[in-house]
This record gives C-alpha cells, structure tokens and sequence, in this order.
C-alpha cells in the first residue's frame, strides 16, 4: 500500500499474466505509453476502455487530463459504496449538534448499561456453577441462578431432574451445560460490547472536529503569543540602544561645554 | 483513439499480431487496476505517474447556500505527468 510501482515490476507483472518474457514485456509497455503520449501531442484523445480516458488540456502545469473509467471509478469505491452523501440542515447551531451526539451517547450507555445487567446474570451464573460443584448443597445452589435467563432455567431443570437419580454425576453434566451457556452469553455480550463502540465513533464525528478545531485555535494563540514575545524584546532592545546613545551624546555635550551633568 | 485503434497501431510498431498486443494490453491494464486498488502509485518514465489516494470523509460548504454536505470517503485514481512529457507539450 502506498507504494511506488517502477516500470520493471509493471513489466514482470504483466509477463506473469501473460506467459511473455519480461523484456518483452517492458518493450510493449514502454511503447503502449509512447503511442499514448505521441497522439496526446497530437491533441487526440485516447480512450482505454475500462481503464480511463487520456486527453491534451491547455493547461501549462498539467497537460494531460485523465478521467478515470466509472466502471473503474466504482470497483475501487466499492468498499465505500454503503454511504452516502449527508446534507446536514442548514442554520443549525453547534450547540444543538452537540446535545444530539449527547443524547446517542447517553442512549449507547443506557445500552451499555443493560449489557452490565447480561454480564453481572452471566457471573451470577459462574458463581453458581463454581456452588453446584459441591455435591452436598445442589438443590439450594441450584435456585441462585436468575430466573430470567432461558439457559438458566433449563439447566436448572435438568439437575432437579437428574438429582432424583444419580446425584453423583450431576455436577459434570451440568456444569457443562452450564459452561455452554455460560460462554455463548459471554461471546453474545462481549460481541454486543465489541460493537457499541464503533456506533458510537460513528455518531460522534461532529464533536471530534470540534476538537480538531479547538487544538488548531490553541496552536494559532501560541503562534501569536511568542511573535508577541519576540516583537516585546525587540522594542525593549532598541529602545535601550536609543537611550544609550542619547545618554552618550548628552555626555559629551555637557563635557565639551564645561557645564555639570546634573 | 479507442481501444482498437491502440490495438492494431501497438501491433504494427512492436511486430507481433493483434492477438498478442491485445492480450499484453489487456494484462497491462489488469496489473494497473491491481496497483490502484492496493493504493500503490505507477511510474512510467518518460510519461508520468499514476497515483491512487484516498480521501477521508469530509464536509464540504456550499459558500452561496451555507448548505453543508458531509461526503462519504472515496480513492481517486489520478495522472500526474512527468517533466519530460510537459516539455514535449511546451516545445
């Protein structure tokens, strides 16, 4: 990414496309791009179909006017297909734009805060787990785990069921259920964490310029505040020079004419 | 000049068949919109440098109609040509 291509690695590339020989290779595009450039000179156009369109423009500093294919254009801007252009309102107030993006954020935490809820049940229900590992307390233990949860409740009856049977071979069984339950809503809660950031990046785009935009200003005020500082001890500078030099000519003035200083 | 044209003037100046410069072209397009996906510029000395940037998303103001627009990222492939090629252009 970003690189710099030369023309021998266009070469080789298109030799390895192709099966010809590099040299062969770089003779035919060195001469595809002196064609091209002979007929621009021409003042012609030369159109590549699904590549772009080369034309001679009058314009001293860049003579050469090139219109990319859109079908081209519309393969490397696929990954931004998705979006759109946005008209934001016009007349509208940074103020009000920050109680928006102040409202998503108190939303995407309200959000947040449910996910808490999931996680602290999700612990409740390893602690639980760790509890029933005790053969002694199953039944006891068991009704520590939240109602609410679906998985919960279908352990639970499990080891009700089970109990009555071989209370010996619960814990294993269970506690494996329990663990796959417990892990599924681990993963389902750490994805939903994973993703709520990014929502809410992308809904506060307009408080990060605001930002960008105050660290600009702080610059610029630095900027004026050491020209301020430099144009101070200038002045102060020949202002002593000048007082200097009128001190010394007034010394001399009054020692050539004979009179007293002060 | 279109493809064709390119084609069959590529053909006579290098001495192989249409076929061939077809099939040599063709890769060589192929190999460019390679390098402009990856982002990678292409130095061709003699006529210039194509580049591939891209441009994060932005807000553009309309001046006369204090409309502003918030524009979604795009890559633009664009031609900068070389010293050599502007001269020839000047004389």
């Amino acid at each position: 990414m970003n690189k710099k291509i030369p023309l021998r690695s266009l070469a080789e590339s298109v030799s390895n496309r192709t099966g010809i020989d590099a040299d062969k290779a770089q003779a035919f595009v060195k001469a595809l791009f002196s064609v091209i450039g002979d007929k621009l000179l021409q003042a012609e156009t030369v159109n590549v179909d699904g590549f772009g369109e080369f034309s001679a423009s009058h314009n001293t500093v860049e003579p050469v006017r090139f219109l990319v294919d859109p079908t081209l254009a519309d393969e490397l801007n696929a990954p931004f297909a998705m979006f759109n252009s946005i008209d934001i309102p016009i007349g509208i107030d940074q103020d009000e734009l920050k109680s928006i993006s102040d409202d998503m954020l108190s939303e995407s935490e309200s959000e947040d805060g449910n996910l808490q809820q999931s996680a602290d049940s999700v612990k409740e229900m390893s602690v639980a787990v760790a509890e029933i590992e005790n053969p002694v307390s199953e039944q006891v233990e068991v009704e520590h785990i939240n109602e609410n949860i679906d998985c919960a409740d279908e352990v639970k009856e499990e080891i009700s069921a089970d109990v009555d049977d071989t209370p010996v071979e619960i814990p294993t069984a269970t506690t494996e259920d329990i663990n796959t339950c417990e892990t599924q809503e681990s993963r389902e809660a750490k994805v939903e964490i994973y993703e709520e950031p990014a929502v809410v990046v992308s809904s506060s785009i307009i408080p990060e310029e605001e930002e960008e935009y105050v660290e600009y200003s702080d610059e610029e005020n630095e900027h004026e505040k050491s020209r301020f500082g430099i144009g101070f001890l200038l002045g102060l500078v020949t202002g002593l020079i000048i007082g200097a030099l009128c001190f010394v000519g007034y010394t001399f003035y009054f020692v050539e004419t004979g009179s007293k200083l002060f | 000049m279109n493809l064709t044209e390119l084609k069959a003037l590529l053909s006579e100046n290098l001495g192989c068949s249409v076929d061939e410069s077809e099939a040599m072209l063709n890769a060589t397009i192929e190999a460019l919109k390679e390098y402009a996906k990856e982002l990678d510029s292409v130095a061709i000395p003699g006529f210039g440098t194509l580049s591939c940037t891209k441009i994060d998303e932005q807000i553009i103001d309309n001046q006369k109609t204090g409309q502003k627009v918030l524009t979604p990222p795009q890559i633009k492939l664009s031609f900068k040509s070389s010293v050599v090629l502007r001269k020839k252009f000047v004389g």
